[in-house]
C-alpha cells in the first residue's frame, strides 16, 4: 500500500511535468518545482532530524520553566 | 464624517464586560467587533483625527488604503474569534481578546509614533492576559518571559521614537529607514513584535500556553501589527529581505522537530511573517501589495488552523502528536476546515495563500533575486510538509486511541471555523476583492498556467517526500532547544529568588490584619500580581534609563 501510494504520487508528479512541457511556456527548467519539492523535503527532514538528535532536542521530562 | 473611532467599540465593550451578565457578555463580545468592522469600512480615506497632549499631537486616526486593509483584517477576524470564544466563561479572556483586537485596529489606524506606541503597549497587555488565561504555572512563566521581551522591545521602540522626534522634529509614522541609531532602535522594537529571529522565541513559547480561544486571538495581532509598522517605516530596506527569508526557513526547520500542535503552528507564524518581512524589504509596489495581501490572508488561515487545533484540544485534552491520531472519523467538520486552512497556507490554487504569498515570491523573482525566490519556495515546501501533511496526518489519521468525546467540536467553534474557511476560499477564488483594497497600483495575475503548474508540482513533490519519510516525521516526546533556553534558567532563578524573598515576609504579613492576610494568601496562591508589579517597575525603570542613555549618547542632553 505504501509503495503503491508512493507510485501514485510519483506518477502524478510525472504527469504534471509532462503537462508543463506540453502546454506551459515556463521561464524555468521543466520539472524544476517537482524536483525542488521532493529534494528539499528530503533534505530538510533528514538534516533537521540529524541536527535534532545531535543538539536541538532533549527529552520532555524535567522540562518547563 | 465619522463620529466614533473604530477602536471605541472594542474598548468600551472590554470595559463594560465585568459589569454585565454572561449572555450580555457574549453579545457584547460579538457586537463590538462587528461595530468596529463597520466603522473601519465607513471611515473615509484621508480622515485624520488627533488630540494635543503636552505639546505633542497624538494622531489616533489616519486612514489610507494600507491602514484600512490591516484594520479591516484585525476587526473582521475579531468577529470570527468572538464566535469561536462564544462558550468562553472567563470575563478576563473576553476582555483581553477585545482589548487585543482593539489595540491592533488602533495600531493600524495610528498616524503618529506616540499613538502607535500606546496601542503597541495595548497589544502587549492584551496578549499577556490571554497567555495567563491558560491558568497553569507554565502559562504564568511563559507570560512573564513574554513580558520581558516585549517591554524590552517597547523600550527600544520608545527610545528610537524619541530620538527620531528629536532629530527630525516629527513623530509622524513615515518611512524613516536605517540611517542612524533612531532607525535601528525602532527596528529592534518592531523586530521583537514581528518575531524576527533571534528575537522570536516568545512566540512558540507563549502562544500555546493560552486557552484554545486565547491562542486564536493571539495569532492575529501582534506580529501583523509589527509587519504593518515595518511596511510604514522600512520599505525597501535590504536588511529585511535577508531577515524575512531567514524567518521563513527558520520556522520550517523547527517545525520538523515539534511535537506540540500549537507550537508547530506557532513556528509557522514565524515562517509566514517571514514572507511579509521579506516583502517589506523588497519594497517594490508588488512586494508591498503582497505583504499587505498576505497579512490579510494569514490572519484568517492561521486563525483557522489554530481554531481547528483548539477544537482538537477541546475534544481530547491532548496537544501532542505522540498522543493524537485517528480523529478524522470523529471530527470530520474540524478536519475539513483544517484542510481549508492548510491548503490556504500551503498555496494550493483556489485558496487564499496562492493569491497572496505568490505576490511576494513573484516580486523577488521580478527583481532578479533568484536565490531569494528559491529559498522562499523551499520554505513554501516546508509549510505544506508540516501544516498540510505532518500535522493532519498524525492528528486526524493513524491508529491512536479514540478520543473520550466521540463527537466534533461545539457548534460555536464549528461556526467560527466555517466562517474563517469561507474567507480563505472566497479570497482564493475571487482575489479581485482583496486586490482592490491594496495600497499600490501594481498589476498581478495569480492564475497563470505557469504559476498553477509550479504550485502543483511543488505540492506533489513534497507529498511524495512526506510519504516516503513519514515514519521519521511523527512526533517524538522531546522538547526543542530554541534560543529561549539561553534565558529560561536566569529568569527562572529570578522568580525563585523573588519567591523566597517574599516568603521571608510572610510572618510579618500574618500579623497584619485580616484584609492584608487575605491579600497575602491570594498573592501566594497566584504569585502573579506582586511578581508582575515588581517586574513592571524594574522594566519601566530600565526603559527610562535606556531612553536617557540613548539621548545622552547622542549628545542631546545637557
Amino acid at each position: 500500500m505504501r509503495d503503491r501510494f508512493a507510485w501514485i504520487l510519483a506518477g502524478a508528479s510525472g504527469l504534471a511535468v509532462i503537462a508543463e512541457l506540453l502546454f506551459v511556456r515556463s521561464h524555468h527548467a521543466p520539472s524544476l518545482y517537482a524536483v525542488l519539492g521532493f529534494a528539499s523535503c528530503v533534505a530538510v527532514v533528514l538534516l533537521t532530524k540529524a541536527a535534532g538528535r545531535a543538539f536541538l532536542q532533549k527529552p520532555e521530562e524535567g522540562d518547563d520553566d | 464624517m465619522i463620529e466614533l473611532h473604530p477602536v471605541m467599540p472594542f474598548l468600551l465593550a472590554a470595559a463594560l464586560l465585568p459589569f454585565v451578565s454572561a449572555p450580555a457578555q457574549r453579545a457584547l463580545s460579538l457586537l463590538a467587533p462587528l461595530g468596529g468592522t463597520i466603522l473601519v469600512l465607513l471611515v473615509p480615506e484621508g480622515t485624520r483625527w488627533g488630540i494635543e497632549v503636552l505639546g505633542f499631537e497624538l494622531v489616533f486616526l489616519r486612514v489610507d488604503a494600507l491602514a484600512r486593509l490591516f484594520a479591516l483584517a484585525f476587526a473582521g477576524f475579531a468577529c470570527v474569534a468572538a464566535v469561536y470564544a462564544w462558550r468562553e466563561e472567563r470575563t478576563a479572556v473576553r476582555a483581553a481578546g477585545l482589548g487585543l483586537a482593539g489595540s491592533g485596529v488602533g495600531a493600524a489606524l495610528a498616524g503618529d509614533f506616540l499613538a502607535l506606541f500606546l496601542f503597541w503597549e495595548g497589544l502587549t497587555l492584551g496578549s499577556l492576559f490571554l497567555i495567563w488565561s491558560g491558568g497553569t504555572r507554565t502559562a504564568l512563566a511563559a507570560g512573564l518571559r513574554y513580558l520581558y521581551f516585549h517591554v524590552a522591545g517597547a523600550a527600544c521602540l520608545l527610545a528610537g521614537v524619541l530620538l527620531h522626534a528629536h532629530e527630525s522634529g516629527s513623530t509622524a509614522i513615515e518611512a524613516i529607514g536605517l540611517r542612524g541609531a533612531a532607525g535601528w532602535l525602532i527596528l529592534a522594537g518592531m523586530a521583537v513584535n514581528a518575531a524576527i529571529p533571534p528575537l522570536h522565541a516568545w512566540l512558540p513559547d507563549a502562544y500555546p500556553r493560552s486557552t484554545p480561544a486565547g491562542t486564536v486571538f493571539l495569532s492575529a495581532y501582534t506580529t501583523k501589527a509589527a509587519v504593518y509598522a515595518l511596511a510604514r517605516c522600512f520599505p525597501g530596506e535590504e536588511f529585511l529581505v535577508g531577515a524575512g527569508i531567514a524567518m521563513a526557513l527558520y520556522g520550517v526547520i523547527f517545525a520538523v522537530l515539534e511535537n506540540d500542535i500549537r507550537r508547530l503552528l506557532g513556528y509557522h507564524i514565524i515562517s509566514q511573517v517571514g514572507y511579509m518581512v521579506c516583502g517589506v524589504g523588497l519594497g517594490t509596489a508588488l512586494a508591498l501589495n503582497g505583504t499587505a495581501a498576505h497579512a490579510f490572508s494569514h490572519i484568517f488561515y492561521k486563525g483557522l488552523l489554530l481554531m481547528a487545533a483548539g477544537a482538537v484540544i477541546h475534544a481530547t485534552g491532548r496537544a501532542k502528536l505522540t498522543e493524537l491520531g485517528g480523529l478524522g472519523r470523529w471530527m470530520p467538520v474540524t478536519l475539513a476546515c483544517y484542510a481549508v486552512g492548510a491548503f490556504s497556507i500551503s498555496g494550493v490554487p483556489l485558496f487564499s495563500g496562492f493569491v497572496s504569498k505568490s505576490m511576494i515570491v513573484g516580486a523577488a523573482g521580478a527583481e532578479g533575486r533568484w536565490t531569494g525566490e528559491l529559498l522562499l519556495e523551499i520554505a513554501s515546501m516546508g509549510t505544506f510538509l508540516h501544516t498540510g501533511l505532518k500535522l493532519p496526518w498524525f492528528t486526524f489519521f493513524g491508529g491512536a486511541p479514540a478520543p473520550a468525546r466521540r463527537r466534533d467540536a461545539p457548534a460555536s467553534m464549528i461556526a467560527a471555523m466555517v466562517l474563517a474557511a469561507a474567507v480563505c476560499v472566497t479570497t482564493g477564488v475571487s482575489p479581485e476583492v482583496l486586490y482592490a483594497m491594496l495600497p499600490h497600483a501594481a498589476f498581478y495575475e495569480p492564475f497563470t498556467a505557469e504559476h498553477i503548474m509550479a504550485a502543483i508540482q511543488l505540492l506533489l513533490g513534497t507529498a511524495l517526500g512526506f510519504w516516503l519519510l513519514r515514519a521519521k516525521l511523527g512526533g517524538e516526546p522531546t522538547v526543542t532547544r530554541d534560543v529561549d533556553r539561553l534565558y529560561r534558567r536566569p529568569t527562572g532563578a529570578l522568580l525563585e529568588a523573588l519567591g523566597r524573598t517574599l516568603e521571608a515576609f510572610a510572618p510579618m504579613s500574618e500579623r497584619s490584619g485580616a484584609a492584608f492576610r487575605h491579600g497575602w494568601r491570594r498573592w501566594r496562591e497566584s504569585e502573579m500580581p506582586a511578581t508582575v508589579g515588581f517586574q513592571a517597575a524594574v522594566l519601566l525603570g530600565a526603559m527610562l534609563i535606556l531612553t536617557g542613555f540613548v539621548l545622552a549618547l547622542n549628545g542631546r542632553l545637557g
